[in-house]
């Protein structure tokens, strides 16, 4: 067999085992254990494979990825995210549809010090969702809102899918990280306008909330402050030079350890539980991390990936019309698979493509991460919405949630298309700091 | 509020608890495999977290870093990564798609199973083999950490041990598939 149609059967063995059900990182590894075997031999695919099990698990750069993620936990753990939100909704509550704009203004600052859109998500639907309830909102705005929201959390930086992307494509994470604020932004005031928009047309889809004194809500602001100095820590750190985006996860995590130690929020089953969390995430991205990895060089040697690029790239398609499909083809995965099998399996093929296209890698990272955000939102595996289901109970059909977050989605899509237009939304922020 | 464990496309069951069928010795291997993950994910966790922190304080404080913080973590990382792996795989801590495997029939379903875990067996085997096959090598080269020297070939055994552990979790699993007994651990 020559190795194009060795690589190619590779290819479509691992679409296969997925489609089955086998384990993302199994299917990945073995077809790639056993492609190489065919390709060297089977001393040689064992080197592989050690290789990149240990170059990758002692990268320090990986680091970040357990030390953010466990950040965001502590931070879960100790009721932080419930401190923002009572902080808020003194300042929003009052709006047309005060409670839903509470619900996309906390997630946004949730997402700045945990990266991770499920903390979120779980955070605020048990905290808003009851009260939206009791002031008579739409459920289906509710439920929309809280779901789409929480995918704020894993736009504004330290964001774990900019991490994974920028370790994958070797791009700088300060730079993505910084690329994702001014889209979070738009994003959250795209949302608002929407829910105060919809509510001041239609009243009864999101009845004003209670009135709180001026006196009140300017006591309420020091309750901001652990939350300010944890991303004042980790993106001053990382912007100032003084810390490497691992640096900054690990002294994050050390400050959110401290400061909870201080508030006296910090119990050994809150610790442990945080942990476990937090090795069950790494374990998964780690695997699969390592097995693409693996995989990866085997559509390489075998020419797979080169030919693909180059067959897209000369075909005499306009790079926007390509970048329509890779928008379609994230969408579909994005139905069938999870976020970061999603974005770890598309971007060997696509990341070179777009390169060679002329496209940044920045920009696309930014416009990856939007695409996945969507994902965690749309049916039939919108992962989110199925948090929001767990935490709403009898509160809302799952039906409705999926529903609720279908303008949100358009209003995503429109953030990637003035993203197309605008390129500068991204690029921008880096470009003054870079 | 518990963390949510984000990227899990697994759902709880639907329905009552299930029977647990497990024999005593996998619900054993079970119990100390989780244990053994629990351990390290708070023992690594708050190391890296601690050794990380200080390293930065103290630098940017007295300009003294901790030597050879990157040594320790990039390490650190990796025995976290190996005593997590063996309840990896009975945690039911992978991905999968399950939308096909949901709604296909039982034995089918048994036969994914039973493919999924030749699958990371031969990903285990291969793996705990090069990893003591190795051993020689980065005892006679003295490969070591950059800063700190610290020999690998310790790692090199564990990397070993960790896959033989994972093996034996993928045979028990398969054990519980081939035999189509209920499996509540995960």
């Amino acid at each position: 067999m020559d190795p194009f149609t060795l690589g190619i059967v590779g290819l479509a063995c691992v679409v296969l085992l997925i489609a089955l059900g086998v384990p993302l990182a199994f299917s990945i590894g073995a077809v790639a254990i056993v492609g190489n075997i065919l390709f060297f031999d089977v001393t040689r695919a064992g080197i592989q494979l050690y290789n990149a099990l240990f170059t990758k698990s002692t990268d320090f750069i990986l680091a970040s990825v357990p030390l953010f993620v466990f950040m965001g936990q502590l931070v879960s753990v100790g009721n932080l995210g419930k401190d923002l939100y009572e902080v808020v909704y003194k300042w929003f509550g009052r709006v047309p549809g005060g409670i839903a704009v509470t619900s996309v203004v906390t997630s946004a600052g949730f997402g700045a010090v945990t990266g991770v859109s499920a903390a979120s998500v779980a955070t605020v639907a048990t905290l808003s969702l009851p009260e939206m309830k009791r002031y008579n909102y739409n459920m289906r705005l509710a439920s929309g809102t809280v779901a789409s929201a929480s995918t704020l959390a894993i736009l504004v930086p330290p964001s774990l899918l900019m991490i994974l992307y920028g370790l994958w494509t070797e791009s700088s994470i300060g730079q993505l990280f910084l690329a994702g604020i001014v889209p979070a932004v738009v994003m959250s005031v795209m949302f608002c306008v929407y829910i105060v928009v919809r509510c001041t047309i239609r009243p009864e889809d999101g009845p004003l909330g209670p009135r709180f004194p001026m006196n009140e809500r300017l006591r309420a602001l020091p309750k901001l402050l652990p939350i300010v100095l944890i991303f004042g820590i980790v993106m001053g750190g990382i912007y100032s030079g003084f810390f490497t985006p691992s640096e900054a996860a690990g002294a994050g995590s050390f400050a959110v350890l401290m400061l909870l130690l201080l508030m006296r929020r910090l119990t050994w089953s809150g610790l442990v539980e945080a942990a476990v969390a937090t090795g069950r995430i790494t374990m998964m991205i780690f695997a699969i991390f390592i097995t693409v990895n693996l995989f990866t060089s085997f559509l390489v040697l075998t020419d797979v990936t080169p030919r693909f690029v180059s067959v897209i790239a000369e075909s005499g398609l306009s790079p926007y019309m390509i970048m329509l499909g890779i928008v379609v083809m994230f969408l579909l995965m994005g139905m069938i698979l999870d976020p970061i099998g999603m974005l770890l399996l598309a971007l060997p093929f696509v990341f070179p493509l777009m390169m060679r296209l002329g496209f940044d890698p920045i920009w696309f990272g930014v416009v990856c991460v939007i695409l996945v955000e969507i994902a965690l939102v749309t049916p039939p595996v919108g992962f989110n919405c199925f948090i929001l289901k767990q935490v709403a109970g009898d509160m809302v059909e799952l039906k409705d949630v999926f529903l609720g977050t279908l303008p949100f989605v358009i209003m995503s899509l429109a953030m990637v298309v003035l993203l197309v237009a605008f390129p500068d939304l991204a690029l921008w922020l880096p470009s003054v700091f870079f | 509020m518990s963390p949510i464990d984000e990227y899990s496309l697994s759902m709880p069951p639907s329905g009552g608890p299930l029977p647990d069928e497990r024999p005593a010795l996998i619900r054993w291997y079970d119990t100390f495999t989780k244990h053994l993950f629990t351990v390290s994910m708070v023992g690594m966790l708050i190391g890296m977290t601690l050794v990380i922190g200080l390293d930065v304080i103290l630098r940017m404080g007295i300009g003294r870093p901790i030597r050879g913080t990157h040594d320790v973590v990039g390490l650190s990382l990796l025995m976290l990564f190996l005593l997590g792996l063996p309840y990896s795989w009975r945690g039911g801590h992978h991905v999968r798609m399950d939308m096909l495997y949901s709604a296909i029939p039982r034995g089918a379903r048994r036969l994914v199973d039973i493919f999924a875990g030749v699958a990371a067996f031969i990903f285990a085997a291969m793996l705990a083999y090069q990893a003591f096959a190795y051993v020689p090598t980065l005892m006679t080269r003295n490969a070591g950490s950059m800063l700190l020297s610290i020999p690998y070939w310790p790692f090199a055994i564990a990397i070993g041990v960790s896959a033989i552990l994972f093996a034996i979790a993928v045979l028990m699993d398969l054990y519980m598939a081939v035999s189509g007994r209920i499996n509540r651990s995960a």
